[in-house]
C-alpha cells in the first residue's frame, strides 16, 4: 500500500474534523431519561461477523429486539475491528453496544469508555463465573459475555487406526506425551512417508501458550504490564514447546505451509492438534474429518487450556443507555441465547443454557464446555497484544534452537518494553 | 422588436476572455483543493501538531512532549531496525524495478517484434493485482510445500524445501522479489509512453554508423529517458519507503520473524493503532519518514543527472 502514509494522514484529519463536530455534538447532550418505552429511539450496535450462521443469529436478535422493544437497532460491521472501534472511539462516534474480546477487554475500561453495569440487573450470576471475571475490574462489572470458546485436543481416527494405535494410549499429560511422541511419529513417517503427516500441531502465540507459562507461578507480563518473558519460572514453563519441537513430531502450521491448525488438520497433516470449538463444525462439514474431541493434556500436574470469550459492552457516552442495557440483557437471556447458540454453533456463557439446550449430551461439545473449569481466559492486562507481539516474534528462534530461549524472550521482552515505555 | 432587456445588466457581469477563463480554472480546481486541504493539509498539520504531544485519542488529551517523540526514535534499537530494514529494501528494489522497466520497454518500442500488443497486455497485468492478493500468491509460491521449493529441489539444489517465509534471512527477500515483480510492468509502461516518441532518425542515424542494439540503448535510449527515469526512480523511492501491506499480510502485522520483515510503515501502524496511546509516536515516525523519503529522493535526483524533474 504505497498510499498508506497519505491514508494515516486522512485518518488523522477525518479524526480532527470528527473530533470538531463531535465537540459540538456533545453540547446538546440530553441526559438519558429512564424511560422503558423505547419506541422511536435508536440503538447502534458494533459487531464483527464471521460467517453466514453468525448473520442469521444476529438478525434474529436484531429482529426480536425491536419487535419487543420497538426501538430501531442500526448494525454496523466491523471488518478490522480492533483499529475501526478505535478510530470510532477517538472520534466519539462508538456504537452504544460493543463486542469486546476479552483481551481487548482491560484496554477499553482503561480507556474510559465502558458503562458500569449494575450486576443484579443483568444477571450476574447466570453466567459461567470465569467469564463474567474477565470482565470484571475492580469489582465492578463492565460487560457480559455473550459466547464462549475453549480448547479442545482433537484427534484424527483413521490415522491413529491406519497405524495401528488406540486412542485411548494418548497420554494425559505433556509430561508422557513428549516420551510418546517419537515413537508415534516413527509408526506416522512409516505408514504415510517420512514427515508427510506429523504428529502434533503447536502455536507459537500466547493466545495459545499462555496457561503454560503461566505454570508455578510464571508471570509473563508483570503487574505493571512490563513484559517478563525471559524470568526464569516462564522460561522453565516455556522449555515445554522447546522439548515438544526436540521431539521431532511437533509442528507450527506455518511450518508445514499450512494457515492455521485446522486447515493442517483437515488437510490430514497433522494426527492431532489443539483447537477451539469453531473448528468442530468445519471439520465435519467441510473436511468430513473423521475424528474425536479429547479434553487437553496437563501439565506439572494440572490440566489447562485457553478460554477465548466474546461479551457486550456498553458505551459511556452512549445517549440511550437503557436502551442499550435492555440490549444487553435481551441478548444474553436464557431463550434468546439458546436460539443465538443453536443457529451459530458457539457455546453459551450460562451454564442453564447450556443445559437446556442439550448440548451437554454431545460427547464431543461435552469436552469444551467442560474445558471452562480448567482453563485460563485470554486476558492479561492491556500490554497483552504489544506483548504477544513481540513474543511472536522471536519466539522462533529460540524454539529451533538458534538462540537460547534466554536471549530470545530477553529480546521480545526489550522491544515490548520499549514500547510499554513510550505509552507511559 | 424583442429588444434584449437585460442586455445592459448582464453587461455589468460580463468578464473578458482571460477573465472568465481564470474563473473557469479555479471552478475547475476547487474540488480538489477541497479534498487536497482536508485530507493532506489539514491532516499533516494535525500530524504534524500530534508528533509534538503524547496523544490519548479516547480523552482527548495531549500533553506537549517537545522532541521526546523524535529523539526517542533514534535511541530505539528497533525503529532503527525498521529503517534498515526499509532502506535495504529500497537499495535493491528501486534499482533492480527500473533496470528492468526499462529493459522491458525498450524490448518492446522494437518494432520487429511480433504480437507486441500481447506482450504489453501480458506484461502489464501484475500491475492489475491487488497487492494484498499478491502477497497470499506469493506465500503460496514459497512456502514450504510450494511450487519454488518443488522446483529447486526437483533439480537438485538443495534436499531439504527451505521455509521461505518463516526464516529471517529470507523473509524479507520474498517481498523484494514480489515487489519488484509486480512494479516492474507499471514503470515499464511509462517508459514505453515516451519511447514511443523518440524519433526513429535517431536510431537510424547509429544503425548507419554501424550501432549495436546495446550501444543504441545505453547511448540513446538511456540519455533520451533521463528525465522518466527520474520518475521513475522517485516514485520507486516512495513507493518503497511507504511499503506496508505486504510486510503486514506477510507476517500477520506482528513484523516477525525476528524483525526481519518490520518496516517503518508497519511500524507506524502498530504504534498508532496499537493497544496503547502511542498515536503521538506514531506520528513522529511518519514525519521522519517523509523527511528520509525527500533527502534519498533529492540524493537520487542528483545521481541521475539532468535537471530532475525540470526537463519533464
Amino acid at each position: 500500500m504505497k498510499k498508506f502514509g497519505k491514508r494515516l494522514l486522512s485518518i488523522g484529519a477525518t479524526v480532527a474534523a470528527v473530533l470538531t463536530l463531535a465537540a459540538c455534538g456533545n453540547k446538546s447532550n440530553s441526559s438519558s431519561s429512564d424511560s422503558t418505552n423505547f419506541k422511536g429511539q435508536n440503538l447502534k450496535i458494533g459487531v464483527w461477523i464471521g460467517n453466514d450462521n453468525e448473520k442469521k443469529g444476529m438478525n434474529d436478535l436484531i429482529s426480536g429486539f425491536e419487535k419487543k422493544t420497538g426501538a430501531k437497532v442500526t448494525e454496523k460491521v466491523y471488518t478490522d475491528f480492533n483499529t475501526q472501534i478505535q478510530a470510532d472511539l477517538a472520534g466519539h462516534r462508538a456504537p452504544d453496544v460493543w463486542y469486546m474480546d476479552s483481551s481487548m477487554y482491560p484496554f477499553f475500561q482503561k480507556q474510559g469508555v465502558l458503562q458500569e453495569l449494575n450486576k443484579k440487573d443483568v444477571g450476574e450470576s447466570n453466567f459461567y463465573p470465569a467469564l463474567t471475571k474477565a470482565y470484571t475490574t475492580d469489582g465492578k462489572l463492565y460487560g457480559v459475555p455473550k459466547d464462549t470458546s475453549t480448547l479442545a485436543l482433537y484427534v484424527n481416527n483413521d490415522m491413529f487406526k491406519k497405524v495401528g494405535v488406540s486412542i485411548d494410549s494418548i497420554p494425559k499429560s505433556y509430561e508422557d506425551l513428549l516420551k510418546w511422541l517419537p515413537g508415534f511419529q516413527a509408526k506416522l513417517d512409516k505408514a504415510y512417508g517420512k514427515n508427510k503427516v506429523k504428529a502434533w500441531s503447536y502455536n507459537q502465540d500466547l493466545a495459545r501458550n499462555l496457561y503454560i507459562l503461566e505454570r508455578n507461578g510464571g508471570k509473563p507480563i508483570k503487574s505493571n504490564g512490563n513484559a517478563n518473558l525471559s524470568s526464569d519460572a516462564v522460561l522453565k514453563n516455556l522449555q515445554l514447546y522447546k522439548d515438544l519441537v526436540a521431539t521431532g513430531a511437533a509442528v507450527t502450521p506455518k511450518g508445514i505451509g499450512q494457515g492455521d491448525n485446522g486447515t493442517a488438520f483437515g488437510a490430514g497433516k497433522v494426527a492431532m492438534m489443539e483447537e477451539g470449538n469453531w473448528t468442530y463444525e468445519v471439520q465435519k462439514q467441510q473436511y468430513k474429518t473423521n475424528f474425536t474431541v479429547l479434553p487437553m493434556l496437563s501439565y506439572e500436574g494440572k490440566q489447562g487450556g485457553m478460554i477465548f470469550t466474546v461479551g457486550w459492552g456498553e458505551y459511556a457516552n452512549s445517549k440511550v443507555k437503557p436502551l442499550a442495557t435492555a440490549w444487553i440483557k435481551y441478548v444474553t437471556s436464557k431463550n434468546v441465547m439458546k436460539k443465538y447458540i443453536t443457529t451459530t454453533g458457539t457455546l453459551p456463557s450460562r451454564p442453564d443454557v447450556a443445559k437446556a439446550a442439550d448440548l451437554t449430551s454431545d460427547a464431543s461439545l461435552k469436552v469444551h464446555l467442560d474445558a471452562n473449569a480448567y482453563s485460563t481466559v485470554w486476558q492479561d492486562g492491556t500490554t497483552l497484544v504489544t506483548v504477544n507481539t513481540s513474543y511472536q516474534n522471536f519466539v522462533a528462534n529460540g524454539l529451533a534452537g538458534k538462540t537460547t530461549l534466554k536471549s530470545a524472550m530477553k529480546s521480545a521482552d526489550d522491544q515490548a518494553n520499549a514500547a510499554i515505555a513510550k505509552a507511559k | 422588436m424583442e429588444a434584449p432587456v437585460n442586455t445592459p445588466k448582464k453587461k455589468r457581469f460580463h468578464l473578458n476572455r482571460s477573465q472568465s477563463e481564470a474563473v473557469q480554472a479555479y471552478a475547475f480546481l476547487l474540488p480538489a483543493a477541497i479534498i487536497v486541504l482536508v485530507f493532506f493539509v489539514a491532516a499533516i498539520v494535525f500530524a504534524l501538531y500530534m508528533s509534538f504531544n503524547k496523544v490519548n485519542m479516547y480523552s482527548e488529551t495531549y500533553e506537549f512532549r517537545g522532541l521526546q517523540n523524535y529523539t526517542n526514535i533514534f535511541s530505539d534499537g528497533i525503529a532503527l531496525t525498521a529503517l534498515k530494514n526499509t532502506a535495504l529494501f529500497s537499495l535493491v528494489v528501486v534499482p533492480t524495478q527500473t533496470f528492468f522497466a526499462l529493459l522491458i520497454a525498450y524490448a518492446l518500442s522494437n518494432k520487429n517484434i511480433r504480437f507486441k500488443k500481447m506482450f504489453r497486455l501480458i506484461y502489464f497485468l501484475p500491475t492489475l493485482t491487488s497487492s494484498a492478493a499478491l502477497t497470499l500468491i506469493f506465500m503460496f509460491i514459497f512456502n514450504i510445500n510450494g511450487p519454488i521449493n518443488g522446483f529447486f529441489t526437483g533439480i537438485g539444489l538443495y534436499k531439504d524445501p527451505i521455509n521461505f517465509l518463516q526464516e529471517p534471512q529470507y523473509a524479507l527477500k520474498v517481498i523484494m522479489v514480489m515487489n519488484i515483480w509486480s512494479t516492474v510492468p507499471n514503470f515499464m509502461t511509462v517508459y514505453l509512453a515516451s519511447l514511443v516518441d523518440l524519433p526513429d532518425s535517431l536510431y537510424e542515424a547509429a544503425e548507419m554508423d554501424g550501432a549495436s542494439s546495446w550501444q543504441k540503448l545505453v547511448h540513446i535510449t538511456v540519455p533520451y529517458l533521463r528525465p522518466i527515469t527520474t520518475y521513475v526512480l522517485l516514485m520507486g523511492i516512495i513507493g518503497t519507503f511507504q511499503m506496508f501491506d505486504q510486510a503486514y499480510i506477510f507476517s500477520n502485522g506482528s513484523g516477525g520473524p525476528d524483525n526481519s520483515t518490520l518496516t517503518v510503515a508497519l511500524m507506524v501502524y502498530q504504534y498508532a493503532f496499537g493497544q496503547m496511546n502511542t498515536m503521538g509516536y506514531a506520528c513522529a515516525l511518519a514525519i521522519f519518514l517523509a523527511v528520509v523519503i525527500y533527502i534519498v529522493s533529492r540524493l537520487a535526483e542528483k545521481l541521475n543527472g539532468g535537471n530532475g524533474l525540470k526537463d519533464m
